[in-house]
C-alpha cells in the first residue's frame, strides 16, 4: 500500500511538488520581484500577456512576487516544521521512555503550553522582541509548534513500554537511549510523519497571518502574507495583488493536508477497508 | 467532592499557574523594552522614561516584578496598558462582548450545520455525498481566514454593498430605535461570522464524521438494526453514542472563540479581543498583551475542564483523576 494509491493523496503530493518545483526553478525566468519599473505608468495593471498576474501598487510583477513568495513561505515553514518535529519527538521520547517524575513534569509543562493558544504565544513573542529577521520568525514558529507532537510521541512510547519486545530489549541490557531510538521511534514514525505534514501547513498559515497583520516578515520581502498585507490597501483597485498569493497559500496548505490524510489512511488499518 | 473531580480541579489550577508563569517569563526574558518604541514617535526625555519605568515597575529586579505580578493577578489587577493608559482589565472587559458574540455565533453554526453535515457524511460513507463534502471540508481547513475575509470585503464592499464590511454598528443609527440598532448589529455580524464559519466548519465535519463512524460499528447499533428498527431509529441510537466526542469537541472549540477571531477582527475592524491582541502586539504593549494571553489561556483551561467534567458525567468510565 503506498500513498500514491489514493486519489487525494496523489493530488496532495502533486500540489506540493508543483509548487515547490515552481518556487525552486521559475524565479530566474521571471521578472525581478523587487523591481519597480514604472511607478506612474505601470502600477496596479490588471493581468495581461505582459504581466500574467498583473502588477501591484509599486508596478512590481505579481507573478514574479507570487513565485518568489512560494520560496519564502515554504523556506520559512519547512525549517520551522523540522525544528518542531525534532523537539516534539525528543521531548515525547524522553518523557515516555523515562516515565516517573520526568514524565509527569514534562507533560504538565506541555499541558500548560498547549493551553495558551499558539497564536497568542507568537504575538507575545513578537511584541517582546525587536523586529525579528526571517530566520527568527522560523525559529519562533518552530519553538511554538512541538507541544501536541510531544504528547503524541509520549503516548506512543507509554503504550510500547508494556510491549514484549521492549521487555526483551531491556532484559538484554539496552540503554534507555537505545530503547527510545531503536525501538520506540520506528513505531512512532507514522504518526510523526502525519503530524509533521499538518505542521507544515499550520506554520505556513501562521507565518502568512502574522505577516498579514504586519507583525511577521516585513514588506518589501515578498512572502505571501506580506503581499496580502500590501494588497489589502489597494483591494478595490487591484484585487489581483491579493488574489494570487492567497491562492498559493490555499493550494499549498490543501496539498499538505491531503498528503497527511493519505499518509494517515495508509497507516491506519481501520481506514484501509471500504 | 468525588476524588476524580478533586483531582481534575487540582490539575486545572496547576495548569493555570504554569500558564501565568510562562506568560510572565516569556515576556520578561525576551530582549527589547516596551518603552523603547514609545520614544520612537514622540520625544521623551531620559527622566520621563525613568519615571515611566518606575511607574510600570520595569526598574525592579525580576523576582520583585514576578511577586507584584502574582499579587496583581490574585486581586484581578493586570496592570495598566502602556498605549491606552488605562487598566488592562477594563480594556479587556470592553472588548469581550464583541468577541463572544462573534464566537458564539460561529459555534452555533458549527454545532448545528457542521455536526449535521458530518453525520450525513458518515451515513453516506464512501458515496458521492461523502466525497463532495469531504473535499469541501478539506478546502475549508486550508482556507486562511484573512484571505476569505478580504475576498468578502472585496465582493460585498464593491459589488454587492447591501452588507456592511467593517465595524460593529453604524454610528448614524445612534438615535434610532432599539430594534433598528439590533438589526444593524446583526447585519454587521454576518460577514465576520460567515468568514470564521467557512474556515472552521471543515474541522467540525471531519471530527463528527469520525465519531459517527466509530459509533456506527458499536454492538448496540448492530443489535438495534438486527431487531428491525427503522434506519432513522438506528441512526438515532448511534448519534447518541457519538455525543461524548462532541462534548470533547466543545471544549477544544473554546480557544477558537478567542484565537480564531484575531485575523477576522483585524479584517472587519470588529472591536473584539482578537483585534485588541493584534494591536497590543504591534504596539508592544506588554501588560495588555499579557492580559489578553492570560485570558485566552484561562478560557482554554476552563473549557477543557468543563468538557472533561461533562464527559465524566455522561460516561462514568471516564472518571479518572
Amino acid at each position: 500500500m503506498s500513498i500514491s494509491r489514493s486519489a487525494s493523496g496523489r493530488l496532495g503530493i502533486g500540489l506540493l511538488s508543483v509548487i515547490a518545483t515552481a518556487a525552486l526553478v521559475l524565479p530566474p525566468f521571471l521578472a525581478d520581484p523587487m523591481a519597480q519599473p514604472d511607478l506612474l505608468g505601470a502600477a496596479s495593471l490588471p493581468p495581461s500577456a505582459a504581466h500574467l498576474f498583473g502588477t501591484d501598487g509599486l508596478s512590481r510583477d505579481v507573478l514574479a512576487r507570487t513565485v518568489t513568495g512560494a520560496r519564502w513561505s515554504l523556506g520559512l515553514a519547512a525549517p520551522a516544521m523540522l525544528l518542531a518535529t525534532t523537539v516534539g519527538t525528543l521531548v515525547g521520547l524522553a518523557a515516555g521512555v523515562a516515565g516517573g517524575t520526568v514524565d509527569s513534569v514534562l507533560m504538565r509543562l506541555v499541558d500548560a503550553l498547549l493551553a495558551i493558544p499558539r497564536l497568542f504565544v507568537l504575538l507575545l513573542l513578537l511584541a517582546a522582541t525587536d523586529q525579528l529577521p526571517p530566520w527568527g520568525i522560523a525559529l519562533v514558529l518552530g519553538l511554538t509548534g512541538w507541544f501536541a507532537l510531544a504528547r503524541l510521541v509520549r503516548a506512543e512510547a507509554a503504550r510500547l513500554r508494556q510491549a514484549e519486545f521492549m521487555a526483551a530489549a531491556r532484559a538484554l541490557g539496552a540503554s534507555r537511549i537505545r530503547l527510545a531510538l531503536r525501538h520506540v521511534l520506528p513505531n512512532a514514525a507514522g504518526p510523526i510523519a502525519v503530524a509533521a505534514t499538518i505542521g507544515l501547513g499550520d506554520a505556513m498559515l501562521l507565518e502568512a497571518g502574522l505577516s498579514f497583520l504586519g507583525l511577521g516578515i516585513q514588506p518589501p520581502t515578498p512572502t505571501w502574507g506580506a503581499m496580502l498585507h500590501e494588497g489589502r490597501d489597494i483591494l478595490t483597485s487591484a484585487p489581483w495583488v491579493s488574489l494570487f498569493p492567497g491562492l498559493g497559500l490555499v493550494l499549498t496548505v490543501l496539498g499538505a493536508h491531503l498528503a497527511s490524510d493519505a499518509l494517515r489512511a495508509m497507516l491506519d488499518p481501520r481506514e484501509r477497508s471500504a | 467532592m468525588p476524588r476524580w473531580l478533586f483531582g481534575r480541579l487540582l490539575q486545572a489550577v496547576l495548569t493555570l499557574l504554569v500558564v501565568f508563569a510562562t506568560v510572565f517569563v516569556l515576556m520578561r526574558l525576551a530582549p527589547g523594552d516596551p518603552l523603547a518604541r514609545l520614544s520612537d514617535d514622540t520625544p521623551v526625555s531620559a527622566a520621563e522614561t525613568a519615571a515611566l519605568r518606575a511607574r510600570y515597575g520595569l526598574d525592579q529586579p525580576l523576582p520583585t516584578q514576578l511577586a507584584a505580578f502574582a499579587t496583581g493577578v490574585l486581586h484581578g489587577d493586570l496592570g495598566v496598558s502602556i498605549q491606552f493608559g488605562r487598566p488592562v482589565v477594563s480594556l479587556v472587559r470592553e472588548r469581550l462582548g464583541a468577541t463572544l458574540l462573534l464566537g458564539l455565533t460561529v459555534l452555533v453554526v458549527n454545532f448545528t450545520l457542521g455536526l449535521w453535515l458530518g453525520v450525513r457524511q458518515a451515513l453516506a460513507r464512501g458515496r458521492p455525498v461523502d466525497r463532495v463534502l469531504g473535499a469541501a471540508g478539506a478546502v475549508s481547513v486550508a482556507l486562511p481566514s484573512f484571505w476569505v475575509g478580504l475576498a468578502l470585503v472585496w465582493g460585498f464592499g464593491l459589488h454587492a454593498p447591501f452588507l456592511p464590511v467593517a465595524g460593529l454598528r453604524d454610528p448614524m443609527l445612534d438615535t434610532a430605535s432599539r430594534a433598528v440598532q439590533w438589526v444593524d448589529l446583526l447585519r454587521h455580524l454576518v460577514l465576520p461570522a460567515l468568514t470564521l464559519s467557512l474556515v472552521t466548519i471543515g474541522a467540525t465535519m471531519r471530527y463528527q464524521r469520525a465519531a459517527m463512524l466509530d459509533a456506527l460499528v458499536q454492538p448496540f447499533v448492530r443489535t438495534a438494526s438486527a431487531r428491525g428498527l427503522t434506519p432513522g431509529a438506528v441512526t438515532h441510537h448511534a448519534w447518541r453514542a457519538a455525543l461524548v466526542p462532541v462534548l470533547t469537541l466543545l471544549g477544544l472549540w473554546l480557544p477558537l472563540l478567542v484565537t480564531g477571531s484575531v485575523f477576522v477582527e483585524a479584517v472587519f475592524a470588529w472591536p473584539g479581543l482578537g483585534g485588541l491582541a493584534a494591536q497590543a502586539a504591534a504596539l508592544r504593549d506588554y501588560p495588555l498583551m499579557m492580559g489578553c494571553t492570560m485570558l485566552a489561556g484561562t478560557i482554554v483551561v476552563l473549557g477543557s475542564l468543563a468538557a472533561d467534567i461533562a464527559c465524566a458525567i455522561a460516561d462514568p468510565r471516564l472518571r479518572t483523576a
